[in-house]
C-alpha cells in the first residue's frame, strides 16, 4: 500500500511541475509582452506630447521673431529719422536683419525638421497645406516678410521713414496675414497633437484590457485547474496518510490477535522480539519467554536449520511437537524467514495446528466412512468433479450400469448432449453451488451417452445430486446418486394412462352433467314461469268479481273463487254439490259427454245469475263461470213493464174516442128515456142498469185514458208534503172508519217537480189499494216521507240518476202479497179483485206517472205481514 | 130557443143530440165534418155551432179556427171523446181558439142544455 501510493505521487509529480513551469513562463512572457507594450505606448505618447509643444512652442517663437523683426524695423526707422549716430542706425540695421535671419532659420527648422528640438521632418497633409499651399501659405509669407525686412535694412538711411513701404509691409503682414497663419498653424498642431493622444490613450486602455482578459484566461484555464489538482493532490495525500495510519492499526491489531506466535531471534536464537500472542500456544507470557532468552529450550531444539536460511527464503516445519508450561503437547507448524529488523536476523511465525491434526485425523476416519459407506450402499453414486469428470463410482453403479470406473474415462457429464438436452446439466451446476438438488426421472438411453455401457435398453431413472461440502456452500465434488425406477416409472405410466382414461371418463360424464343440469335449470325456469303464469291466471280468476267454479263430474265444487265464496257466505264451499246451492243446475255427467259449453240461469242467494258451463272432458270437470243478471232482468222487466204500459196506453188512447162517443150515445139516450119511462115498471130498472153499466165503461174509459196521457204535462215546483197531506184527507174519506192512517211527513224538506193531481192520484190509488188489502179487518196504513241518497247500485237498476230522492212509502198492514202477485202487480189489467171491483189500472197508472217523474216504485211484501210501496222521486235543489 | 149546428161524424151520435136539443126546443142542423158544416152555416146560419174534435175530411180545430175568422161572433161547443192520444188536449186548444164551452163525451144533458141556454143568452 505504502509502495503505490509514492509511486503514484511521483508519477503525477512530473507533468504537474511542468504544468505549472509553462503556466509560469507563459504568464512571465504575458507580463513582459505587456510592459513592453505600455513601454512603447508611453514612449510614443511622451514623443507626441514633446513633438506637439515643440511645434507651438516654434510657431510661437517665429510669432515673437515676427514682432521683433517689425520691431526692429520701426526702431531702425526711429533712428534714421532722428538722426541716430550712424553706429546706433547700423546697429539697428544689424538687429534687424538678424532678426529677420533668426525668423527665419526658425522657419526652416519648423518646416524641414529638426531632430534636437523635436521637430518631424513630416507632417499631415493639413499642415503641409498651411506651410505650403497656395500664396498665402506661410512659407511665403515668411519669405515675403524675411526679403522685406532685409530690404528695409538695406535701404540708405534717407529713404528709412515711416511711411515706407517695406515697414508698412512688415506692419501689415504681423497685425493679418501672417499672425491669422501661424494662428491656424498652431490650431492645427494642438487638433494633431489631441488626435494622437486620444490614440495613444485608446491603445493604452485596449492593451490594459488585453492583459487583463489574458490574465483572466490564465487564471481560468491554468491556474484554476492547476489549483484544483493541488487541491485534490492533498485531498489524496491526507487519505493515503489515513490508510497508511490504518494499515499500521490493521498491523498491530493482526500482529497482537494472530493466533501464531512470533518471534524474532539473532543468530543465535536469542529473541529480540517476542509477539504478546506467544503464550497462547506456549502457555508463557512474553516476560517469561524473554527470561527463557533463546528458543532451543523454549521448541525443544532448533526446529529449522537456520544455517539453510537464504534471504528471502522461508523454511518451514510442518509438524513440530512441544510442551507448554502446562506439559500439554502441541504440534506446531513452524516457518523461518531471514529478516533484519528489530536487531534480529531470523522471524519465527509458529502457528498450533494440533486441532487441524485432530481434524485431518477426523476427516480421514470420516473419509473412511464414508469410502466405506458409498462402497456398500445398495444405491448407485458415483462422483463427479467440478470439471464433469466422473471420479469415483460404487458397486451398486457397477450393478446398475454395468461397467466400472474405467469405462467412463472419457465421460464428461457436462458435455453429455443427451443429459444436457433433458436439462439435467442445470441441476448438476446447482448441486455444485451448494444445494442439494433432487433431478427428476428421465429416460435415459445409456448407449448414446456412452458406447461402452453394457445395459442398452433406454430406462428411466430418477437421481438426487448433492455436495459433497458443507450445506449451502459451493463444492468441488457432488455425489450423483441414481435409482433405477424404471418399473415404477412404467406402472406410472400404465396407472397415469389409466387416469387419463378414467379422467376423460368423468369429464364426459361431467359434460353430460352439466348438460343436463343446463338443461334442467333451464326447465325449472320455464316451469317457474309457467308457475308463475298459472299463479298470473290463477289471480286473474282469483281477481274475477264473477264467481268461477270448478265441478266435478258428479257436480261436487272442486275449486271456487273469492267471489263465488263471498256469494255463498262460506268458507267450505268445496266439496258441496253445486246443485244444493242453487235452484237450478245442469246434469253434469250428461255435459261430460259433450265438449260444448251450455248456459243455464239459476237464482241464488236472491240474486240471478247464468253460469256457462264448459266441460273438460279429458279432466272429467266442469267449469263454471257466472255472470250476476239479476240488475240485467231487473231492467228487462221495467223494459217489458214499460212496453206493455206504452202499448196499454196507445190502444186506449185510440179506442176512447170511439168509445166515448158509443157511450155518449148509450147514456143520452138512455137520459133521454128515463124522461119517457115511469120509474115504477121494469122497463125503467133494466134502463137504470144500462145508464150504471154506461157510467162505469165511461169510467173505465177516463181511467184508461189517465193512463195513457203523458206525464210532463202541467208539473211545477211541488213540496211533496203538502199534496200529500190534502191527498191524505181525500183518501180519510174514501176509506173505513175500522182503518186508521199513521202519516209521517217531516223527512223531506225538498220540494220536487210534479203534478200535483197525478201524486194526489198516486196516493189515493195506493191508498186505495191498501184499504182494499185490509179490507173490512181493523187495521192501519202508514204514509210517510223521508229524504233518501240513491246510491249507485239502485240507480242502475232502476235506470235513474245517481242523487237526493225523496222516498214516499205506502204501507199497510193487510195480508201481503205471494211473489208470483207482485212480479205482476204494475201490470195493466192485472187485478187481484173481483171482476168488477178493480180495473187492474190502478198501479199501471202509478207506476207510469211515477216513471213519467223521472222516479221508480219498490214494492216489499211478505204473505201475512202486508205489503210496502216506495215511490222515489227526484229531489230538486232548494 | 136558438138554431144550432150539429158537426159530427157520427150519425148516432148526432141524431142523439139532435133529439135531445129539439126536445129542449132548439132548431138543429147536421152536418157530417168540418166542410159540410162550414157550407151549412154559409147557407143557414145558426146561432150555436156544437163540433166534434176528431172527424175525416176537415177536424173540428180547423173549422173552429175558420169558422172564428169568417164568423167572429160565433158562438161554438167543442165536444169529444178525447183519445186518440190526447184528445182532451186538443179540448183545450179549441177553448183556446174562441170555443165557448168544451165538453167530453159522454156528457150530461143536463150540463150541455144548461151550457146551450147560457151561450145563447148571456
Amino acid at each position: 500500500m505504502t509502495g503505490d501510493v509514492s509511486t503514484g505521487k511521483r508519477e503525477g509529480s512530473e507533468p504537474f511541475l511542468k504544468a505549472i513551469t509553462v503556466s509560469y513562463l507563459l504568464a512571465t512572457c504575458m507580463l513582459a509582452a505587456v510592459a513592453i507594450g505600455s513601454y512603447i505606448i508611453l514612449q510614443g505618447y511622451t514623443k507626441a506630447e514633446a513633438t506637439s509643444a515643440a511645434q507651438i512652442n516654434s510657431s510661437g517663437r517665429q510669432r515673437m521673431l515676427a514682432n521683433r523683426v517689425v520691431m526692429s524695423g520701426y526702431r531702425l526707422v526711429q533712428r534714421s529719422e532722428h538722426a541716430y549716430p550712424s553706429d546706433m542706425v547700423e546697429a539697428a540695421r544689424l538687429d534687424l536683419l538678424a532678426a529677420a535671419d533668426r525668423l527665419q532659420q526658425s522657419h526652416r527648422h519648423l518646416v524641414d525638421g529638426n531632430r534636437a528640438m523635436n521637430l518631424p521632418g513630416s507632417f499631415s497633409d493639413d499642415i503641409r497645406s498651411i506651410y505650403f499651399d497656395g500664396p498665402d501659405s506661410l512659407d511665403s509669407q515668411i519669405q515675403a516678410f524675411v526679403a522685406r525686412a532685409r530690404a528695409l535694412a538695406s535701404l540708405p538711411e534717407p529713404e528709412i521713414t515711416h511711411d515706407n513701404e517695406h515697414l508698412r509691409y512688415l506692419g501689415a503682414a504681423v497685425e493679418g496675414a501672417l499672425l491669422a497663419r501661424l494662428k491656424m498653424l498652431v490650431g492645427q498642431y494642438q487638433e494633431e497633437s489631441e488626435e494622437n493622444i486620444d490614440h495613444l490613450q485608446n491603445l493604452q486602455l485596449g492593451l490594459m484590457l488585453s492583459t487583463l482578459l489574458i490574465l483572466l484566461l490564465l487564471v481560468l484555464l491554468i491556474f484554476r485547474p492547476m489549483v484544483q489538482r493541488i487541491r485534490s493532490k492533498i485531498k489524496a495525500l491526507k487519505e493515503t496518510e489515513i490508510l497508511l495510519q490504518e494499515s499500521e492499526q490493521l498491523h498491530r491489531l493482526t500482529l497482537s490477535n494472530l493466533s501464531d506466535a512470533v518471534f524474532i531471534t539473532d543468530d543465535k536464537g536469542a529473541f529480540t522480539f517476542i509477539c504478546p500472542n506467544s503464550q497462547g500456544i506456549f502457555g508463557y507470557s512474553p516476560e517469561e519467554v524473554k527470561e527463557i532468552r533463546n528458543i532451543g529450550p523454549l521448541f525443544g531444539g532448533e526446529p529449522v536449520d537456520r544455517s539453510r536460511l537464504k534471504d528471502g527464503e522461508m523454511l518451514e516445519n510442518s509438524d513440530w511437537p512441544v510442551k507448554d508450561k502446562e506439559g500439554i503437547e502441541h504440534h506446531l507448524l513452524i516457518s523461518a524467514k531471514r529478516v533484519d529488523i528489530q536487531g534480529g536476523t531470523t522471524l519465527y511465525s509458529c502457528r498450533d495446528i494440533t486441532i487441524l491434526k485432530q481434524a485431518e485425523e477426523a476427516l480421514r476416519q470420516s473419509e473412511t466412512r464414508f469410502r466405506t459407506i458409498f462402497e456398500r450402499s445398495p444405491l448407485s453414486m458415483q462422483v463427479i468433479s467440478h470439471d464433469g469428470r466422473t471420479l469415483m463410482v460404487n458397486k451398486a453403479w457397477e450393478n446398475l450400469w454395468g461397467a466400472d470406473l474405467e469405462t467412463l474415462d472419457n465421460f464428461n457429464i457436462f458435455e453429455d448432449e443427451q443429459l444436457r438436452s433433458k436439462g439435467i446439466t442445470q441441476y448438476l451446476e446447482r448441486a455444485f453451488a451448494g444445494e442439494s438438488v433432487e433431478i427428476p426421472a428421465i429416460l435415459f438411453d445409456p448407449r448414446e451417452s456412452q458406447p461402452d455401457l453394457k445395459r442398452v435398453q433406454p430406462h428411466w431413472v430418477r437421481a438426487l445430486a448433492f455436495p459433497m461440502s458443507e450445506a449451502g456452500s459451493p463444492a468441488n465434488k457432488i455425489v450423483l446418486q441414481h435409482e433405477d425406477i424404471n418399473e415404477r416409472k412404467l406402472m406410472e405410466m400404465e396407472l397415469a394412462s389409466h387416469r387419463e382414461s378414467l379422467q376423460k371418463l368423468v369429464d364426459e360424464r361431467t359434460g353430460e352433467l352439466v348438460r343436463a343440469n343446463k338443461k334442467l335449470r333451464q326447465e325449472m325456469r320455464e316451469r317457474h314461469q309457467a308457475e308463475l303464469a298459472i299463479l298470473d291466471m290463477a289471480r286473474f280468476t282469483e281477481c274475477n268479481p264473477a264467481p268461477v267454479l270448478k265441478l266435478g263430474g258428479d257436480g261436487k265444487i272442486l275449486l271456487a273463487n273469492d267471489a263465488a265464496i263471498e256469494l255463498h257466505d262460506t268458507d267450505a264451499l268445496v266439496g258441496k254439490s253445486w246443485a244444493s246451492l242453487v235452484d237450478s243446475a245442469p246434469d253434469f255427467e250428461q255435459l261430460l259427454k259433450r265438449s260444448k259449453p251450455v248456459q243455464m240461469e239459476c237464482r241464488c242467494c236472491n240474486r240471478t245469475f247464468l253460469f256457462t258451463y264448459q266441460p273438460i272432458r279429458e279432466q272429467g270437470v266442469v267449469y263454471a263461470y257466472g255472470t250476476d243478471i239479476t240488475d240485467l232482468r231487473s231492467l228487462e222487466q221495467q223494459l217489458l213493464q214499460s212496453q206493455k204500459m206504452e202499448a196499454v196506453g196507445q190502444l186506449a188512447g185510440g179506442i176512447a174516442h170511439d168509445f166515448n162517443s158509443l157511450l155518449g150515445v148509450i147514456l143520452g139516450y138512455g137520459d133521454m128515456m128515463r124522461d119517457d119511462i115511469p120509474p115504477d115498471i121494469q122497463l125503467r130498472e133494466n134502463l137504470e142498469e144500462i145508464m150504471q153499466a154506461g157510467n162505469r165503461a165511461k169510467s173505465l174509459i177516463r181511467e184508461l185514458m189517465d193512463f195513457s196521457r203523458p206525464n210532463g204535462n202541467n208539473r211545477q215546483q211541488l213540496q211533496l208534503a203538502e199534496a200529500i197531506r190534502e191527498s191524505v184527507t181525500m183518501l180519510r174519506a174514501s176509506l173505513p172508519a175500522t182503518i186508521r192512517i199513521h202519516t209521517s211527513l217531516h223527512g223531506g224538506k225538498e220540494p220536487v217537480l210534479a203534478n200535483a193531481g197525478q201524486i194526489s192520484q198516486v196516493l189515493m190509488n195506493l191508498g186505495i189499494n191498501a184499504g182494499d188489502a185490509i179490507g173490512d179487518r181493523k187495521g192501519e196504513i202508514g204514509i210517510e216521507l223521508a229524504r233518501v241518497k240513491v246510491d249507485e247500485r239502485l240507480a242502475a237498476q232502476h235506470a235513474v240518476a245517481v242523487g237526493p230522492f225523496l222516498k214516499l212509502t205506502v204501507s199497510d198492514s193487510g195480508g201481503g202479497m205471494e211473489k208470483e202477485t207482485m212480479a205482476r202487480i204494475f201490470e195493466p189489467f192485472f187485478t187481484t179483485k173481483g171482476v168488477g171491483e178493480g180495473t187492474g189500472l190502478g198501479l199501471a197508472i202509478v207506476h207510469g206517472i211515477v216513471k213519467g217523474h223521472s222516479g221508480f216504485i219498490t214494492v216489499e211484501s211478505t204473505p201475512g205481514n202486508g205489503s210496502s210501496f216506495h215511490i222515489y222521486l227526484p229531489a230538486m235543489d232548494k | 130557443m136558438g138554431k144550432i149546428l150539429i158537426i159530427d161524424d157520427e150519425v148516432q151520435f148526432r141524431k142523439m143530440v139532435r133529439q135531445m136539443l129539439e126536445r129542449a126546443g132548439h132548431t138543429v142542423v147536421e152536418a157530417a165534418d168540418g166542410r159540410q158544416g162550414e157550407y151549412l152555416y154559409r147557407q143557414q146560419p145558426a146561432d150555436l155551432i156544437i163540433t166534434d174534435i176528431f172527424m175525416p175530411e176537415q177536424e173540428g180545430i180547423e173549422t173552429i179556427i175558420a169558422m172564428k175568422r169568417k164568423y167572429p161572433d160565433v158562438k161554438i161547443i167543442a165536444v169529444s171523446g178525447g183519445g186518440r192520444n190526447d184528445g182532451l188536449r186538443f179540448l183545450n186548444q179549441a177553448e183556446h181558439l174562441g170555443a165557448d164551452r168544451i165538453f167530453e163525451k159522454p156528457f150530461e144533458r143536463q150540463e150541455l142544455l144548461h151550457a146551450i141556454t147560457e151561450i145563447l143568452n148571456p
